[in-house]
């Protein structure tokens, strides 16, 4: 059982490097047109390539999605990708933008995202760390668990590149282990402030 | 002696190391956060050990080549320097130092094409040390 508190949560952020952006489709896709949370991602990607990903994303996507400027306020029902060059984090209820060190010689990183989300959100965070390769998102992942918000990692049989989510599972204590399917089910579940039972093989103690 | 600590600090605080930032070149700290090992330079830069190598070894290549470059840019110079009979030396000088210049290249060159960097296989999972 998770949330069994029934603690309403209100910021997802999602990590993902290679196989990342076709896990982040296969459970955002999935989410109802009335999500009332707002969702934040950081994907590894190319610092000076122009890419397509907010087109892409929002093609599957039943929410609207997009690169937000700095100091843009975060809105529910809103899915948020870090733009490309820049490290992507929460502070006071907005989102900043900045081209500060790479971290795991990245930027944006998974890291910043993650563990700004713990730090302003407390137990209201949710942190999901999907297929991709290096630990980039663990140090973000334990500090979301530390501040009593929920740390989940995708299963690492189902992804395309399962460094991540494994490393995830070996650093931190992490509450669920689980297949896209599941966590797109679960998420309006935690984001209405419900418990969710989970099956036995997805409970990490 | 070693640049790391040893053993591995496991009191979660940062230590510090003798190993350079490889983008910025201040100190890197080692901090173990939980079983997670990360080096950390005083403005930021993030590495797991594996990154560190790889950022490490791609450094070393880059350093070689100015190295190179350095020479032979020198050897050149030097030999026109003789050829127009311009600067302080004389050409027998200029000659001696191209001809020890461009050999020196050479056997750099050499080193950077006989030299093989570390052979990392798959994940980072060595990162993470086992629970004790």
């Amino acid at each position: 059982m998770i949330n069994d508190a029934g603690i309403v949560r209100d910021l997802f952020v999602f990590g993902g490097s290679a196989g990342g952006l076709e896990a982040l489709l296969e459970v955002l896709s999935r989410l109802p047109r009335e999500f009332p949370a707002t969702i934040g991602v950081a994907l590894h990607r190319s610092a000076s390539l122009e890419s397509q990903l907010v087109e892409i994303v929002g093609r599957h996507v039943p929410l609207p999605v997009s690169e937000p400027s700095d100091g843009e306020s975060l809105k529910p029902g809103h899915i948020y990708l870090a733009p490309r060059d820049f490290h992507m984090t929460v502070e006071d209820e907005r989102w900043r933008l900045d081209r500060g060190p790479k971290v795991h010689r990245m930027r944006p990183a998974v890291d910043p995202l993650l563990t700004s989300a713990a730090t302003a959100r407390g137990e209201r965070a949710v942190g999901v760390l999907l297929s991709g390769g290096g630990v980039d998102g663990v140090e973000g992942l334990i500090a979301i668990t530390g501040k009593g918000g929920l740390s989940i990692a995708q299963a690492p049989e189902q992804a395309r590149q399962p460094s991540m989510p494994v490393s995830a599972i070996r650093a931190d204590d992490v509450d669920a282990v689980l297949r896209l399917q599941e966590i797109a089910a679960i998420l309006p579940l935690l984001a209405a402030g419900r418990g969710v039972e989970l099956s036995r093989s997805a409970e990490v103690c | 002696m070693s640049i790391l600590p040893s053993p591995l600090p496991t009191d979660g605080k940062d230590h510090f190391t003798g190993v350079t930032c490889p983008d910025c070149a201040g100190m890197l700290v080692i901090r173990m956060h939980r079983n997670l090992i990360s080096f950390v330079c005083r403005i930021g830069h993030v590495y797991s050990p594996t990154e560190l190598l790889v950022a490490k070894e791609e450094l070393l290549e880059r350093r070689l080549w100015i190295g190179f470059s350095s020479l032979d840019e020198l050897a050149k110079l030097l030999g026109d320097f003789e050829g127009l009979d311009i600067g302080a030396g004389d050409t027998a000088t200029y000659r001696q130092r191209g001809a020890d210049a461009r050999e020196q290249a050479g056997r750099l060159r050499a080193i950077i094409e006989a030299d093989r960097p570390t052979v990392l296989r798959g994940a980072d999972e060595r990162s993470i040390r086992a629970t004790p």
